[in-house]
Order: structure tokens, then sequence, then C-alpha cells
């Protein structure tokens, strides 16, 4: 509906610039034949209308479209966000390397200058012309075929120019562009190793290099936007030649009316701004294209995730027995064989790499395994979903989300009263500090205070907390805290939580102790 | 560039007046005499195809100095990084990389829009004051309204402005830290919740962005409309003389196709420099890193002299251990504490090897990780590894490692450059800190080994390395 009103109000300021010049042009030469001075402020306010409606139509189009485009991206934002969401955390890295999110959210961005930029641009380029022929049809019918193959061969020659060198450069560009970015970026990041390595120079040529490579390509690519901006020059002066010899004859001939003259030789320009406006909407397209197909490989994405159709509802043993776990991108890690059942607390020790943060991943269905068994079913039999109810986790490195303390603690329990929050988070020693700010609704989170490394992982210890499952999995939860907090923190938690079931994984012997059992996880082979 | 594009505003003006003129006399003609004068196609032609030559040769030209711009600013980001590496390298990384590239626009458009503009408003108020006086004097009193409303308006939306830019990042923004933090709200089972959340915080933002975006569209149509009705009251004006017969068609058909012409350039100016904004923020920015004094000089210190054998740097966290690897780097405000190693720090960067805190890897395996931009030595560099305990990892890539695994191969890197430059100096910030115990034991006993021919320093809150220290320095 906004849509359709956005073009509604796109194709009549078309229209409107098309018959503002056409009437100006009328008017003067009206004007020269001496007429009643009323038909003359007939014209006049003919103008000033097509002169308003021209500046308004462009208002409501911006904003009836801007209106679409959002409400459009955010339902793609949320089908993105459920094609994601199975395969999140560790599927997200098989799309290839570097940093899906982000360019993901970049993507999702660019689907709006498909309404914004490139539509409305061809919708006014194309009402412009059609009106422009129609109104040759009726006044100057010789003119209309002659009319139609400068406006639409020009149009398809420009845009079939920039379209398809667009295509080729555009991509070699960004490709060129993404390169050199991840050069900077390391160089800026690794300036002291580089620096002390003595590698600074090397790294120097070498984005000069990259440098030079990316402005030659630039350089192409603007000799190809430029010869389309060339071509719908040279078109216009020919449709404007071709316009006045056509009228002009017609005039010498009395077959048209001189008034209209001027008009037949002054429209086009209104009509070759529209197609001006339209060309960087094909290299717009283009990159609409680009991202749309990247978006496009992840909405077409299944999950491989395994999954079975019973509800894990009491957590009873743990069992591995030539266990492994396998990554998306083929990748096995073997663990060693061992039990756990209800009650028990026990250390995972060992290696980096052995396969311990890998098992956590696996119980709450992160990444698919074999060999692990739940109450003696494998963990395929369970929905992952009732798998996370009764195990809880907490990675090495725990999301905070930009908001208050207590949104972030209410996502592991939506309806806990601030009383359950300010318990929690006594319990983790923040209380005290919080109570300094502005206690529960204290900012956390990116550019807000409060984000030490420290801080970030008591939050997710309270949050962990809150959360009351039944088995508890403890990632290195202390990696981020001094040693005697991480201590007392731990054993606090065994002490005050008797009946469930801890995992605790860590390299720290003195925490390993605090457990009733450990399990030495090996180098891997 | 300023030169060319000087000369191409000064003909571009000159065909843009050629072809109005030309095509007022061909109407005034043919309307009057129904002749077409002769001279008026070959004109047509020569000033559309120089037009046409102009908008390809402008692109060109930009795009030239663009390049340029941008090549030397990086080259000269990177220089600069070396003597005062950054406090914030990835937004300075971002800033010079894709912040940078934003500066196309202000030289495809705006400094060429810039240029042209000075030049044509001028030439075309002082055409139609000696073409037609009257029209002359409402040019020279409306022209200047484009621009006093122009920042007027600016002004009066600066803040809603900045308010629209911060609104549309929140809209992303909110969007990419959900995804960042999916595996969390998966494991507390708010993935499904968070869908609808999405959707009505975007919603939210929608409804705020939409209502900032009313009034700066708004400035854009008051523009606009200033323009058009300006245009209007010349027309009119126009129009009402040649009923008169107090001015031919001819003229009245010039001033009537160049009027709007003479609007056009201010107000593209103003559309131009909102689009090239971006770009000039990240070139300032740029500017002022480069600007920013790298001198370092800090008060004078006892020498801190390392002998042979195992030194052990021991001290509570922040009370600026690794800053003393980091002076006899050259990192930090030079206290003259390592002067009796070399006077000058590039001299003592080549008398050490480092192996700092955070691994710092680059992109490829860790072979090459290990080797760097140095001569590849396959025998040593399975030594190296082996003393790190990281030969089996050689071939992976240095991005999948564990924190663990990429501190044996960041040691591996400092063991490699020791040996094949033949130095006597081994610096170590933490070197078994990520490292498992049993690994870290053997990692220990290699290092004992190797002081027993040079000099390792080693800082570490492990009290093990006390047993294996030749000498302990405590820092307060």
């Amino acid at each position: 509906m906004l849509r359709r009103l956005g073009f509604l109000f796109s194709s009549l300021q078309a229209v409107s610039s098309v018959l503002l010049l056409g009437a100006s042009a009328l008017l003067i030469s009206t004007a020269a034949e001496h007429p009643p001075v009323m038909l003359l402020m007939t014209m006049v306010v003919m103008v000033r209308a097509f002169a308003i409606g021209r500046a308004a139509f462009r208002y409501g189009e911006r904003l009836a479209l801007h209106d679409h485009a959002f409400r459009k991206l955010a339902r793609l934002r949320v089908s993105v966000y459920r094609k994601l969401a199975p395969l999140a955390p560790v599927g997200l890295s098989r799309f290839g390397r570097g940093d899906l999110v982000s360019r993901m959210v970049e993507d999702v961005d660019e689907m709006q200058n498909l309404d914004l930029r490139v539509l409305p641009a061809i919708v006014q380029s194309a009402v412009a012309s059609v009106l422009a022929i129609v109104l040759t049809a009726f006044l100057l019918p010789g003119f209309t075929v002659i009319l139609s193959v400068c406006l639409f061969g020009s149009a398809a020659t420009a845009f079939a120019a920039t379209y398809l060198s667009g295509l080729k450069s555009q991509r070699a560009v960004s490709e060129e562009r993404a390169t050199l970015y991840s050069a900077m970026l390391d160089a800026a990041d690794r300036a002291k190793l580089l620096v002390a390595f003595g590698w600074s120079g090397a790294v120097e040529q070498t984005i000069a290099e990259q440098n030079r490579k990316l402005a030659s390509i630039e350089r192409k690519s603007a000799r190809a936007t430029g010869i389309g901006a060339a071509i719908l020059v040279v078109c216009l002066s020919l449709t404007q030649f071709f316009g006045a010899l056509f009228a002009g004859s017609a005039v010498e001939s009395g077959t048209l009316s001189r008034v209209l003259l001027a008009g037949f030789v002054l429209v086009p320009a209104s009509i070759f701004e529209f197609y001006q406006l339209a060309l960087p909407a094909a290299a717009a397209y283009v990159r609409y294209r680009v991202s749309k197909s990247r978006i496009d490989e992840v909405l077409q994405a299944e999950p491989s995730n395994q999954e079975g159709g019973d509800v894990f509802r009491r957590f009873q043993s743990l069992r591995t027995e030539s266990a492994s776990v396998t990554y998306p991108n083929g990748l096995r890690v073997a663990m060693p064989d061992f039990e756990l059942s209800a009650g028990e607390s026990i250390a995972l020790v060992g290696a980096s790499g052995s396969g311990k943060s890998s098992l956590a991943s696996a119980l709450v269905g992160f990444v698919g395994s074999q060999g692990v068994a739940l109450n003696e079913l494998p963990l395929s039999a369970y929905t992952e979903q009732s798998r996370r109810e009764i195990i809880g986790l907490t990675t090495q490195n725990p999301a905070i989300l930009i908001g208050t303390v207590a949104a972030n603690l209410r996502i592991a329990k939506p309806d806990a009263t601030d009383g359950e929050l300010t318990n929690v988070l006594e319990r983790v020693g923040l209380w005290g500090m919080l109570q300094l700010r502005e206690g529960l609704e204290t900012e956390v989170g990116q550019d807000a205070a409060f984000v030490s490394g420290g801080e970030a992982s008591r939050l997710a210890f309270a949050r962990l907390l809150l959360g009351e499952r039944e088995v508890v999995i403890f990632d290195e939860p202390t990696a981020a805290l001094d040693r005697d907090l991480g201590h007392r923190l731990m054993s606090e938690f065994l002490a005050q939580s008797a009946g469930k079931t801890v995992v605790l994984i860590t390299h720290d012997p003195d925490l390993a102790d605090l457990c009733q059992r450990q399990v030495r996880f090996s180098q891997p082979a | 560039m300023i030169l060319g594009l000087v000369v191409l505003a000064l003909v571009g003006t000159l065909a843009t007046i050629a072809l109005a003129y030309s095509v007022s006399a061909f109407v005034a003609s043919v309307f009057a005499h129904r002749e077409v004068p002769s001279w008026v196609f070959p004109t047509f032609v020569v000033a559309g195809v120089y037009r046409a030559f102009q908008a390809w040769f402008q692109e060109f030209m930009a795009t030239r100095a663009s390049t340029r711009v941008k090549a030397q600013l990086r080259q000269q980001v990177i220089a600069a990084n070396w003597r005062k590496p950054p406090a914030n390298a990835a937004e300075l990384g971002v800033l010079a990389g894709r912040g940078l590239d934003a500066l196309d626009p202000y030289f495809a458009k705006y400094l060429p829009q810039l240029v042209y503009t000075a030049l044509a408003t001028p030439l075309f108020v002082a055409l139609f004051w000696f073409t037609d006086l009257e029209s002359g004097v409402t040019l020279l009193i409306t022209i200047p309204l484009v621009p006093l409303f122009m920042v007027l308006i600016g002004w009066a939306t600066s803040e809603l402005q900045a308010k629209q830019f911060s609104s549309l990042n929140r809209l992303a923004g909110y969007f990419s830290e959900v995804l960042k933090a999916l595996g969390t709200l998966k494991l507390f089972g708010r993935e499904k919740a968070q869908e609808q959340t999405i959707g009505e915080v975007s919603d939210q933002l929608r409804l705020r962005t939409l209502k900032v975006l009313r009034v700066s569209f708004l400035s854009g149509f008051a523009l606009e409309l200033i323009s058009s009705l300006s245009v209007a009251l010349i027309a009119v004006s126009i129009g009402m003389r040649l009923v008169g017969g107090d001015i031919d068609l001819r003229v009245a058909l010039f001033l009537l196709i160049l009027a709007p012409e003479a609007f056009l350039p201010l107000r593209q100016v103003g559309a131009n420099f909102h689009a090239s904004s971006e770009g000039m923020a990240a070139a300032a920015g740029v500017l002022d890193y480069l600007d920013t004094d790298a001198s370092m000089q800090g008060a004078a210190q006892d020498s801190l002299i390392f002998g042979q054998g195992l030194t052990l740097i021991k001290g509570a966290s922040g009370s600026g251990k690794s800053a003393l690897f980091e002076e006899l780097l050259g990192f930090r405000a030079e206290q003259n504490r390592f002067a009796w190693l070399a006077p000058t720090v590039e001299e003592r960067r080549e008398l050490v090897a480092w192996m700092p805190q955070r691994a710092m890897l680059g992109a490829g395996s860790v072979a090459e990780n290990v080797v760097g931009f140095d001569n590849p030595d396959f025998e040593l560099l399975n030594r190296v590894m082996d003393v790190a305990h990281c030969g089996h990892l050689a071939r992976n890539q240095a991005s999948e490692l564990s924190g663990g695994e990429a501190a044996r191969v960041a040691l591996a890197r400092a063991l490699y450059r020791l040996e094949s430059k033949h130095l006597d100096l081994l610096l170590l910030d933490e070197p078994t800190a990520a490292v498992d115990l049993a690994t870290a034991r053997e990692i220990r006993t290699n290092l004992a080994l190797l002081a027993k021919r040079l000099r390792v320093v080693v800082i570490s809150h492990e009290a093990e390395y006390e047993t294996i220290a030749d000498e302990v320095v405590h820092v307060a």
C-alpha cells in the first residue's frame, strides 16, 4: 500500500516535471502572440501548480518509500534471524571466513536500496518517457517513432553499458577494497609486533601494492560509469536535434501550431534529467544483487543439527563411549570415556583443544556428536530445546546485550522479580557497585560503562544462577576474574547448589579440586 | 585537478549558454519567419558532444584525484602507525579503510560542483544583468535566498540530522547485537521471543526515524520551492513584458531556459555537501591521527639491566610489567632504563626477540606466522615449534587456534627470530598463562635450558618460574 503510494507520488513527480517545462515553454511562446492577459494568467497558475506539485510529490514519495523500506527491512531482519537462529553459534562460520554477522547486517541494510533508489529512478524515467511519447502522438504523430527510439534506445544503451561494466568492475572493486581494508586493519592492530620484528617495511610495501591495484581498478570502473553518462548526453542532444528538426519543419508546413515548438526542444531535457538520476541506480542495483544473493544463500541453508522428537525432562546420567564431536567444517574432536550421574560435580581438565568445550557445545546442541548419551539415549534422541532447558552453560565469551542490567538478566528468566535479580547480583558481588550507579537500570554493553571482562563474566554468572538449570556447565568461568574472587564464587556456588549436577571446565588445578571428581582430556593426536 | 575543474566548469558554462542561445534563436526564428538559421544545428552538435565529453572526463578526473588522495592518506597512516601505534586500532583501521572510500563523492561530486557553482553563478547573473536588467536584478535578489535558506535550514535541522544518523545506526546496530548474542539467547531458550522483539524494536525505531526524516525532507522541499518560485517570478515578469512587446521572444526564451540553470548549481552544492560529509569526517579523523604528537620522553629512571640467565619480572597486575618491555621497544615514554642495551629504540629493536602478551597472529598458516617476512629455514622452524610445543599445529590456519595454542605459536615466533638472527635477548610476556599445566611445565623446562646460553626475561605471575629464575625483579 505504502509502496504503491510511494510509486504513485514518484510518477506524479515525473509528470509534474515534464509538464512544468512544457507549460513554461508554452507560456512564453503564447505570450509572444500577445494574447488576452486572462489566458496568460491561467498558464502562469499552471506553471506554479506544476512547480509546487513537483516539490510536494517528491516530499511525499520520499516519506512513503522510506516508511515502506523500513517496514520491509524489519520483516527481512526477522526472517534472516529465524534462519540463522538454528545455525548459531557454531554453524554461522560455515558460510566462509570473515565476520558473517556484520556482513549479514550490511547486506540486509543494502536491501532497502531497491525501493529507495533503484525502482523510483526507473519508474520516473519510464513515466516521463511515456508521457512525452503520448503527448507527441497527439501533437506531432510523425515524430512519435523517432522519439520512442531515441528515448528507449538511449536508456537501453546507457544502462546496459553501466550495468554490464558495473557488474564486473563493481565486484572487483569491492573485493580489492575488502583485501585492503583487512590489510590495513591488521597493520594497525599488530603495529607493535610488526615494528618489533622488523616487518613494518614489508607490510607497508604490500599495502602500497594493494593501494595501486585498487586505484587502477577504481579508475577502470570510473571510465565505465563515465561512458554511460556520456552516452546519455549524446542521446539527449540527438533527441533535441530531431525534436527541433521535426517540429521546425512541421511549423514551416503549418501542421503544428508555432506555440508548441519550444516544448519539443525543451521537454527532452527534463526526461533526461531522470535518466541521469537512474544511472547510479544501475550501479546500486548491482550492489543490491550481490547482497541479495548472499542473503538468499543464508535463507536457503538447511540446519544440519541432529535432533530427535523426545523431550528431555530430567537429568539422570551422562555417558561418553568412544565419543566425538563433529563441526560443520568437518573437524572431528574425540574425547575420553566417562560417566556422570545426577547430583555430582565434576571437573574437566586437560590441554586446550582436547574437546572439553566441544562436549559442552554438543550437550546444548550447538554441534553434532556421536557416542554421547543422556539417560542412556543418544543426544540426538531429544529436541535441542528441551536439552537446553535442563542443561545450562556459560561460554568463555558471554554475550552482554546493549541495555539495562535487568534486561540482560531477564534473558534467563523473563518473569524474575526485582528481588530475585538483586539477590543473584549480590551473590556474584556486583550489587554493591551497581547501587552506586543506577541499580538494576544501569546501562551495560558496547558503548556504556561497566564492560570490563571481569564484570561481564560476573553478570553472565548471575544470569546462569537465575536460569536455575538442573545441570550447569561452566566453561572457564574465572578466566577473566582475579583468582580469589573466582574461587570464592565457585566454592559458594557449589556449596549452595546441593543436588545440582555441575560440570566445570578449567585449567586451574585449585578450582578443579573444588569438584568431587576430575576427568582428564588428553592432548589431541 | 583544480585548474582542470576550472577549465571544465568555464567551458561547461559556455556550452550551456550556447545551447540555450541556439535553442532560443531556433524557436524564435521558426516562430517569426518559419525558417531555421543555418548555424543552429552545428552549434547543437558541438555543444552536445562537448557536454558528453565533460560528463565522461569529469568522472575520470575525479576518480584519479580521489584514488590518489586516498592512497596517499592510507600510506601516511600506515607509516605513522609504526611510530605511534594507535590506541584504538580497529577504529583507525575502519576510518582509513572504509571511511576514506566515502571520500569518493567529495571528489566526484562536491568539488566539481563547488568549482562550477563558484564560476557559473556569477557568470549567469552577469549574463542576465546585461541581457535584461529587470531579470538580472530579480536574479541578484533571489539567488542569495538559496544559500541563506540552506544555512538556516541546516542550523535548524543539524540536531535532527545527527539524530537521524544515530537512529539509523541503532536500527542496524540492534540487529547485529542480537545476531552476535544468538548463542547466549539460545542457551536460555529466548531465541523465539527475540524474533518478536526484533520486529518491535525495528518498528519503534522506524517511527522515530520517520519523525526525523519528515523534517529533514521538508528542508529539501523548501529549497526546491524557493528556487522554482524564483524562476516563476522571472518567467512571469518576462511573459508580461513579452505581451507588452517590450522584449522579443528570442531573449525571453533564452532567459527562461537559463533561469533554472542559474539556481541549480547552488542547490546541488548543498546536496553534494551532505553526500560527502561522511568521507570528510573520516578524512578529518585520519588527519587528526596524523597530527598527534608522537614524541615520547618520560622522567629518567635508573637502568634496569638484564643479566645472563633467566630474569623473572613479578608484580601485581597493573603495576607496569608489560610497560617495561614496551619502553625497551620504544612504544612508551623513554625513561632511559634500557640505554645500556643500545642508545636508540631502532637499535634496541634489532637486538631482541619479543613475545607480546596478546598473541597477535596474522592471516595465513601457523608456519607462515612464525617465519613472517624473514627467510624461511625449515629445519629451524621445526626446532622452535617443538620447543614451543606447537609442532602439531604447523599447517593449521592461525585464525582457528584457541587462546592457549596461539600463545605457543607466538612463543615459537619469538624463538625463530631469536635463533635466525642470532640474538641473545628474549623477552616473554606471560608465555604460559593460557597454556595447560603439563605443557606449561615442559615449556618452562625448555626456557630454563635456553637461559643457560642467553638472556631470557619472563613476565609472569606463576610461582613456578621462581624456581628456575636466576634473578627476580619486583615491579611495584
